[in-house]
């Protein structure tokens, strides 16, 4: 079983890059057809799952659609009109851009710095492993109830901040503090931390298989020409680890916008709007004003704000892939 | 970096990462009205597992179980299956379709699961697969394949040098039986690592699972647990919910333990 | 050459071979997804029947979820026993029930009887071909007994247009609830709650005087509450118009913001939507729960067993209006449009509101009943002032089927009004939105 090359991380172009030429033939032909077999159940799949499911929801929210009343009118990009112009609509944009980067650039330094801390292999390493993998591995249930628990008033964080006599005169629940700095409560501050907490390991994972692609020789090589441990990271490591930091980076970005799981489970965007992002949003008007069509706009409006970044990872992407 | 830095790193990353499970896992062992002391120690003045053996017979856990573990390994089958083929099609079969497939791909997991939500209801509804386990599995299926493809082309990009498979094509081999004489053991660390992350997905999801299953013989862990929670949001036992909790993490965090070997090895093609 | 040629045989055959099992296997897995389509479309289309004697019944989870289990699993296996009874009795958790019932009622994917909330937005949502059934003409002919022993604010709730569309199961009645050894005695008026709170904050250090009750539908509630002590709802009575713009409900809002600015009342228990709805009381925050319920015994039982026997209630101040009014809701039976299995649905219907049973399942449930008959049987000093004050208490959810749109928190207009109001924002400013908002969605559904 092959391992990753250094070479691979290195950027070099590795053995076994295929090198086809296009060729004309019937064996081409039949070559091609298996190929597109392959691919076959999947696109079929993702059509008619999700596509087809998409194009009805740009459909609905070009209506004026609800899940309470029967019927529906076409009002072309009424919806849309009125998104744009709702300061909510704004606020939550803000604060899901906030949610996204903070937590994703949060999950970037703790990961990377779990991926270097762990890098020596040691006999505790696949159990040291497993623990940092258990905030992503958790059930979002589980674990969105246990911080709101231990963010309570009467729960151990509070009542720690109480005492260290951060909180002044009484303890204080964190998740339902509106205290804001900056347009940000401190609910939501409490909120980004969680999905911090939930998106390290997702970096980790990724940071320590690119680390264990670096070979020690560059590290000794680097050490006997007097470099410190800092530099050792900053010179050696950091740049060599960059490509799949950006690719993680990148996901995680995607994952996060969309995603609103986290926030829905610990606050349900409250108190008041103030730890609501988009998918919280999408929800509530979906399932709470029952208004389908604008919760299927905003959907669409999701799914437009994070193409650029779908892209520019799939251009990433095909430009590795070329020989 | 010095020894004692990386300890204190080490414990600092490692308390922070499990913090929230150790909660749960304190007030699982702990007698009820130490749970609702406050404010709350953070070690246990006394350890009762009176709830996990009460659990059993509070809710047919095992059952519930069960139910995950077998949707979650449905799951694994379709949703690897389909983007192990399709992954090894792009990589191997590049055509100028590529770069479109995987904008395809891609694409699907920026659209917010939410929106979907109704359409792709109606759309089980028609295929008569409410109330059952395979359609629980046909969807998660359908979420997990886009993150799966991505994750195996970056695999099979660089698992093992391509001469392999040209050198048993000409040696007469169909290309059918070199995917499963070849591809399918060297891949074996990646196809894992898809699995696992498919388990993951199927194993702790909730709101769909409780929307398209109702009866108890189909009800997954998830679901199961939330029974404890009332009208108002209440908890009808929180000790019996924290044992049950427990319950349902350990078996994934057990199972990646195990397997977190293969994932790192996997993992290291997706950068690409 | 002519190894190339028995390759490309030889890859042929076994490629056939292999297609062959492949599909094969499709083959099979389609059969098997037709025959459960065949089993998942039964009672999905329009249309009903009453052919069946298969009746399905989804009821949300009440109380101690092993009790309720085996009470629901006991009583299905007895009338199961019954020749020509076939009845799957399943449980649905609270977290996902109002999302599950609207998706549901989307496309009729609903059981033969279910335990219904926000009725009337389901026979909007149903269309007529799959909503809650109009069941009007058996109650007039007597099928569930005396329709009048159902207290008055059930009735209304369980109705729509006039036409009767459910049979009502258990009422929340909210009064005063408070803990006796933070507060003496019950207070009678609003002005002695005032000063009682006070006295209570000073004496024990209290976060405040009291709360209304939390969780997720808390805002609403907490201003149905304080809204009832002056007399006046949110909706009119014929359900088509706004009431904010009323007097009583300037005086109303600004007496609840007084309360939170002089520590009455605690604003989080209205904001945050999480989190247990008695959680102050129980850790001894504050003295009184204003709109509380009786679902706090267990929750004390559980988790501060010492607090149960400080417990009181008693019933809501009285207010502006000269006396006490309560506030309930309701919850009622129902069987669906498209039920194959209608005549079967309605006997079983008829069994579970028998009062007879009704008193077991209310005591399983841990439920107050609707029905005064088996309220007469489920007396104890605790319910008194509740079950007295449900003859006269005004519904806290107003049988419309804007209701749940206008409620939904934290985007209803009710509710955004409730979070605004104890947010300590403009009341002024955020009664008009919250009028506007409301009479937006009830023309809306007119």
């Amino acid at each position: 079983m092959a391992e990753p090359s250094n070479a691979f991380v290195l950027g070099l172009r590795q053995r076994g890059e295929p090198t086809r030429r296009r060729a004309r033939g019937s064996s081409n032909r039949r070559r091609r057809a298996f190929g597109y077999a392959l691919l076959a159940p999947m696109v079929l799949m993702l059509l008619g799952f999700i596509y087809v499911p998409l194009v009805d929801a740009v459909r609905t929210s070009l209506t004026d659609a609800s899940l309470a009343t029967p019927g529906s009118n076409y009002v072309g990009l009424r919806q849309y009109r009125d998104l744009l112009h709702d300061s909510r609509f704004w606020q939550i944009f803000y604060q899901t851009v906030i949610y996204t980067a903070v937590s994703v650039v949060g999950s970037l330094v703790l990961g990377v710095l779990a991926a270097v801390w762990l890098r020596g292999a040691t006999r505790l390493s696949p159990f040291l492993r497993a623990i940092m993998l258990v905030p992503w591995i958790a059930p979002p249930l589980v674990a969105a109830f246990m911080w709101s628990y231990l963010y309570r008033d009467t729960g151990p964080l509070g009542q720690l901040a109480h005492t260290l006599g951060l909180t002044g005169q009484q303890p204080v629940d964190f998740l339902s503090d509106r205290n804001a700095v900056a347009g940000i409560a401190v609910a939501f501050m409490a909120v980004i931390q969680v999905g911090i907490w939930a998106g390290f390991p997702f970096v980790f994972l990724f940071a320590l298989a690119a680390l264990s692609a670096i070979p020690n020789e560059v590290y000794e090589a680097a050490r006997l020409d007097g470099a410190g441990a800092f530099a050792l990271f900053r010179w050696i490591t950091l740049p060599l680890i960059a490509p799949v930091l950006e690719t993680t980076a990148l996901l995680l970005t995607i994952i996060r916008f969309g995603g609103a799981d986290l926030p829905f489970l610990l606050t349900g965007g409250g108190p008041g709007d103030t730890t609501s992002v988009f998918g919280v949003l999408i929800y509530n008007t979906a399932f709470g004003s029952l208004d389908s069509s604008r919760a299927a706009a905003l959907g669409v409006m999701v799914f437009v704000l994070t193409l650029p970044l779908s892209i520019v990872y799939v251009r990433r992407s095909m430009r590795q892939m070329r020989p | 970096m010095t020894r004692w830095l990386r300890i204190g790193l080490g414990t600092i990353i490692c308390s922070y990462a499990l913090l929230p499970l150790y909660w749960m896992v304190l007030s699982a062992v702990r007698p009820p009205d130490e749970l609702s002391r406050v404010p709350p120690s953070w070690l246990p003045n006394s350890i009762s597992f009176r709830n996990f053996t009460e659990i059993w017979t509070a809710l047919p856990l095992a059952r519930y179980l069960a139910n995950s573990a077998i949707v979650a390994a449905g799951t694994a089958l379709l949703a690897v299956t389909i983007s192990a083929l399709a992954a090894y099609s792009i990589v191997r079969f590049r055509s100028r379709w590529s770069g479109a497939v995987m904008a395809f791909v891609l694409f699907t997991l920026t659209v917010p699961t939410i929106v979907i939500l109704v359409p792709f209801y109606q759309l089980l509804t028609t295929l008569g697969l409410l109330e059952s386990r395979t359609g629980l599995a046909l969807s998660y299926s359908v979420w997990a394949i886009p993150f799966n493809t991505l994750l195996l082309r970056g695999y099979f990009h660089s698992a093992y040098p391509t001469e392999i498979e040209e050198a048993a094509l000409v040696d007469g081999c169909s290309r059918l039986s070199v995917l499963w004489r070849i591809v399918l053991p060297l891949s074996r660390p990646g196809l894992l690592a898809a699995a696992t992350f498919t388990v993951l997905l199927a194993w702790n999801e909730f709101l769909w699972a409780s929307v398209i299953t109702t009866g108890d013989d189909v009800r997954t862990a998830t679901v199961g647990i939330q029974l404890f929670v009332g009208q108002f949001g209440n908890n009808e036992n929180l000790g019996l919910w924290m044992a049950a909790a427990v319950c349902l993490t350990v078996p994934v965090v057990v199972g990646f333990l195990t397997l977190q070997k293969h994932l790192v090895t996997a993992y290291s093609g997706v950068g690409r | 050459m002519s190894n190339d040629t028995s390759a490309r045989a030889l890859s042929r055959r076994a490629f056939l071979g292999r297609a062959g099992r492949v599909s094969a296997s499709l083959a099979v897995a389609g059969g098997a997804v037709d025959v459960l389509a065949a089993c998942g479309s039964s009672g999905s289309k329009g249309g009903g029947g009453s052919s069946s004697t298969k009746v399905n019944m989804w009821s949300q989870t009440y109380g101690d979820p092993k009790q309720f289990t085996a009470f629901v699993g006991k009583t299905a296996k007895a009338w199961n026993a019954t020749e020509g009874h076939d009845l799957k009795w399943d449980i649905v958790p609270w977290t996902s029930a109002l999302q599950k019932w609207q998706l549901a009622m989307t496309n009729g994917s609903v059981p033969d009887v279910g335990d219904m909330f926000f009725l009337q937005s389901r026979i909007v949502a149903g269309r007529k071909k799959w909503g809650p059934l109009d069941i009007t003409d058996e109650v007039e002919k007597g099928m569930f007994g005396d329709w009048k022993r159902y207290v008055p604010v059930a009735q209304r709730e369980a109705s729509y247009k006039d036409r009767i569309y459910g049979i009502p199961w258990r009422i929340d009645v909210r009064g005063l609830v408070y803990n006796d050894q933070l507060m003496p005695k019950a207070p009678a008026t609003l002005e002695e709650l005032e000063s009682m709170a006070a006295e209570a904050v000073g004496q024990h250090k209290l976060k405040a005087g009291g709360m209304t009750m939390g969780g997720s539908t808390a805002p609403y509630q907490a201003l149905k509450t304080i809204g009832a002590m002056w007399g006046v709802e949110f909706l009119s009575e014929d359900l088509t118009k706004s009431m904010l713009q009323d007097d009583r409900w300037m005086e109303a809002v600004l007496w609840a913001q007084k309360a939170v600015k002089n520590k009455i009342l605690l604003a989080s228990a209205v904001t945050s939507l999480k989190g247990d709805p008695s959680e102050p009381m129980l850790n001894k925050s504050v003295a009184f729960q204003l709109g509380g319920n009786e679902v706090i015994l267990p929750s004390a039982q559980a988790s501060a067993p010492q607090l149960v026997d400080h417990l009181k209630s008693a019933p809501t101040p009285v207010g502006p209006t000269g006396k006490s009014t309560g506030t309930a809701s309701t919850a009622q039976f129902s069987v669906f449009e498209n039920s194959k299995s209608r005549d079967a649905s309605l006997e079983w219907l008829k069994r579970l509101t028998d009062p007879d049973f009704a008193v077991e399942l209310a005591k399983v449930a841990g439920q107050e009943s609707a029905d005064t008959e088996v309220q007469a049987r489920q007396m104890t000093e605790f319910r008194r002032p509740f079950l007295e004050a449900s003859r006269t208490a005004l519904g806290i959810d107003q049988p419309t089927p804007a209701w749940a749109q206008l409620v939904a928190a934290p985007e209803g207009p009710i509710s955004k009004l409730s979070l605004d109001i104890f947010g300590l924002r403009d009341p002024k400013a955020s009664l008009k939105e919250a009028h506007e908002g409301t009479q937006a969605i009830l023309d809306k559904l007119a």
